[in-house]
């Protein structure tokens, strides 16, 4: 009862927000496609809620259209490219950034954002590292809605109990650190709790759990983790290609590490897993079974569901463990780290799924209308923090004062745990404002890019392929993608995306001949 | 001349439909495989590019063998099961028809939704099939997360889908021979199995080669089952050259490789069909 007052007082808020306004969208439909995955679904369900309101101040009509994830992106290519033109926007992924700018499918949202006329909503608001999913060098196109990034998320309670301490202290010979920093640390813990009871369920347990189905996002662990065994502060910007020659970076020694450290860790976690989708290591983790896992901000929201999970009120949540030790790119060299400074990256690892809008579309006003509603203060904050939404946090309006501007209590409204609620904010901020961040891929080809190194990696783990196998096959596929979208092309796309300059250039060509 | 413009309206729309719907498609099918397609058009003429990349590419020749393991332990298992079962139920029992029935189902359910089913009974956690097979003392089978029984997996669920196919077929065939041939066989011997070798099997064998290259036919398009029950994994393990086709063509728009894909398979399967073709006008004379 209590959530519905404070949802109809949210529209009561957007509506006097509205009322001010002169926007009268009466007789237009607009039609956005969206992930499937129902009206309370993550993602799709804010969709739904905000359209109600919408539909109500505007006078304007919103047709949702789902579909399911791993036909999204095609039915969406399918209608651009055909110039059947039957959606006016769609809820994207930001690997698929590349494939509309590049192809001219969106528009820019700078008028209408500066036109005032628009619901609320700030740029600055986003990090950095964020407001780059949404733009295409000063421009944007995106209107802002999730915020993805991979964190590590660990049961407190089992890592601070004091008899299993004790032993891992025996076994490892150093205090069990809570939270582990590096991800050696993270392996000796996994290992520590595979293969016995310590949840007294009465059946062995394990230490890890990770997603890594074929078509079911496991490609990104790959990339989160990977991230400190490559990008450091000699070489901040290069992971996917060599910016001279649009040459796969992915045989390099720091890659071949992380993979080769990803295949340990998976052996202390379920063998299903290389089949489980998101859902199902979720599940596995929220009913206790792991001590640890790695994954978007959803987890920490599903964790506060008593119906679906045993965890609330004793997770731990951390910025991603580094390495003490780094390959660099750019100088050909390993760069150690001091043990207790590792190299830690922060991501934007996911879809940080947002609008678009696309340049068929004959009402954009309306649609970026729409969108921007999503992307107000009031509206963002309810999403973020009113159970799974599948709309996890990352901008100043969600962090804790002082940092943000949200407070304990806005959480602990909607059942978040006031302990979980402080560590799961904290590791988000600590990730996004990272020194160090994980290049994101927004070329055209990254769907396929990323399909490949999903496919290869996945060869890897469950043994068909040995890792330098795999990385030559990923190799391998990428240069084949990349010559047919066309080397020359692709590479000035790329060195625009990664912000890569002629003074880069002048310092890499020292190492590179 | 009258007569003539009467014919050629009569053939018009068969020829329009020609042209439209199968001539048309194919030749641009052809155009797009000399060209490269990226960013949503046409971005260049490729030569025998696309052409090139398909003969050196690893995951072409992955889908190919993977394709050939599925549909044959499939095929070999199906017709093998149906003939039993054909056989079995083709007797004067009690149930019967009840098991008529029942063994034809699966031909009803679509190939999607089955897939779905089978990936809740598959689930390696506590699933219903690693369950029973618990019962019984059996480990549980990685059944989606190790190459190998991702492959029987889809094996499994396509069996289970199109032994019906052949159960219905082999049954006519067993009901069409005239039972004066059984009656005359008793005369000579008791053995059921005798019986079986010498009587209903040589009559059974056009039928048994007819539902074997329909069989094929069919099974060499296996898609649905691959792209819902394991999405082509672990890896590249049930990869099936259809869906490498699908994902090249319609996830990755690479339409000129993914014709070429299908032109080389076309060329394939021309003289193929055509000996399909030939073979079963053999079998029905």
């Amino acid at each position: 009862m209590r959530k519905f007052l404070v949802f109809f007082a949210i529209v009561a808020l957007v509506a006097l927000a509205f009322a001010a306004g002169d926007r009268d969208y009466h007789g237009i439909t607009i039609r956005i496609t969206v992930n499937q995955a129902g009206k309370e679904g993550a993602i799709s369900g804010p969709l739904y809620r905000a359209a109600k309101i919408w539909e109500k101040e505007t006078g304007g009509k919103v047709d949702i259209i789902e579909i399911p994830f791993t036909q999204h992106y095609s039915k969406m290519m399918e209608d651009l490219i055909s110039g059947a033109g039957n959606f006016d926007a769609s809820i994207i992924g930001s690997w698929w950034f590349g494939d509309l700018i590049a192809g001219d499918f969106v528009v820019p949202i700078d008028k209408y954002y500066n036109s005032g006329k628009h619901p609320y909503w700030n740029k600055d608001w986003l990090p950095p590292s964020l407001q780059i999913l949404h733009k295409w060098g000063n421009t944007w196109y995106g209107v802002p809605n999730d915020s993805d990034g991979q964190v590590l998320y660990y049961r407190y309670d089992v890592l601070t109990n004091p008899e299993y301490r004790k032993k891992f202290k025996e076994k490892y010979g150093y205090d069990l650190p809570v939270p582990p920093k590096t991800w050696d640390q993270v392996l000796d813990i996994a290992r520590f709790f595979t293969g016995w009871d310590w949840n007294k369920d009465g059946e062995p347990d394990y230490g890890f759990v990770m997603h890594l189905k074929v078509g079911g996002q496991g490609m990104f662990h790959f990339m989160s983790l990977s991230a400190p065994f490559v990008i450091n502060p000699y070489n901040p910007k290069l992971y996917w290609f060599d910016p001279t020659n649009m040459k796969p970076l992915i045989k390099s020694p720091g890659h071949k590490k992380a993979l080769e450290f990803l295949i340990k860790l998976i052996k202390t976690g379920p063998k299903a897993q290389v089949s489980w989708d998101l859902g199902e290591a979720w599940n596995f983790f929220l009913q206790g079974k792991a001590v640890l896992t790695f994954t978007w901000g959803d987890l920490g929201s599903l964790a506060q569901d008593p119906n679906r999970s045993k965890v609330k009120g004793k997770l731990g949540v951390s910025v991603l463990p580094g390495t003490l030790e780094s390959y660099d790119i750019v100088h050909e060299r390993w760069v150690k780290f001091p043990k207790d400074k590792p190299n830690v990256v922060g991501n934007t690892t996911g879809g940080s799924w947002h609008g678009v809008i696309f340049k068929h579309s004959k009402h954009p006003e309306a649609v970026y209308d729409f969108l921007s509603l999503m992307a107000t203060k009031d509206f963002s904050l309810w999403n973020v923090s009113n159970g799974w939404t599948g709309v996890d946090p990352g901008w100043k309006i969600h962090f804790l004062r002082p940092i943000g501007e949200a407070s304990i209590r806005d959480y602990m409204h909607y059942g978040w745990d006031p302990g979980d609620i402080v560590e799961y904010l904290a590791a988000y901020y600590d990730n996004f404002y990272a020194k160090l961040i994980l290049p994101y891929l927004m070329i055209p080809g990254t769907f396929e890019y990323w399909h490949a190194l999903d496919v290869h990696l996945s060869e890897a783990v469950t043994g068909q392929k040995t890792v330098d196998q795999a990385l030559d096959a990923i190799y391998k596929d990428w240069e084949n993608i990349t010559e047919s979208y066309g080397r020359k092309k692709l590479l000035k796309l790329y060195r625009e995306s990664i912000g890569w300059t002629a003074a880069d250039d002048k310092e890499y060509k020292k190492y590179h001949h | 001349m009258k007569r003539n413009s009467a014919k050629v309206l009569f053939v018009l729309p068969t020829a329009l439909w020609i042209l439209v719907f199968t001539a048309y498609p194919l030749g641009y099918l052809f155009y797009l495989s000399f060209h490269r397609f990226r960013f949503g058009r046409i971005i260049g003429f490729a030569g025998f590019r696309n052409f090139e990349r398909f003969f050196t590419d690893d995951n072409v020749f992955n889908s190919v063998i993977v394709t050939l393991i599925i549909i044959s332990v499939a095929i070999a298992t199906e017709v093998f099961l149906g003939l039993i079962l054909a056989w079995l139920v083709d007797k004067p029992l009690r149930m019967n028809k009840f098991f008529r029935v029942i063994f034809s189902l699966p031909l009803f359910a679509t190939p999607v939704a089955v897939a779905f089913l089978f990936i809740t009974i598959y689930y390696e956690e506590g699933g219903p099939m690693n369950s029973i097979l618990g019962l019984f003392g059996i480990p549980p089978v990685p059944w989606l997360s190790n190459p190998f029984w991702a492959k029987m997996s889809v094996a499994v669920v396509d069996i289970w889908q199109w032994t019906p196919f052949c159960f219905i077929v082999f049954l006519a065939g067993f009901q069409s021979i005239p039972q004066e041939l059984y009656e005359a066989a008793y005369l000579d011997t008791k053995s059921r199995w005798q019986i079986l070798k010498s009587v209903s099997f040589p009559l059974i064998l056009p039928i048994f080669t007819i539902v074997l290259i329909l069989r094929i036919m069919e099974a060499i398009k296996i898609f649905d089952i691959p792209a819902v029950l394991t999405i082509g994994g672990p890896g590249r393990a049930t990869e099936v050259y259809s869906l490498f086709t699908y994902r090249t063509g319609l996830k990755y728009f690479n339409l000129g490789y993914a014709s070429a894909m299908g032109v080389v398979l076309l060329l394939v399967e021309i003289p193929l069909i055509m000996f399909i073709v030939k073979r079963l006008r053999k079998v029905i004379s």
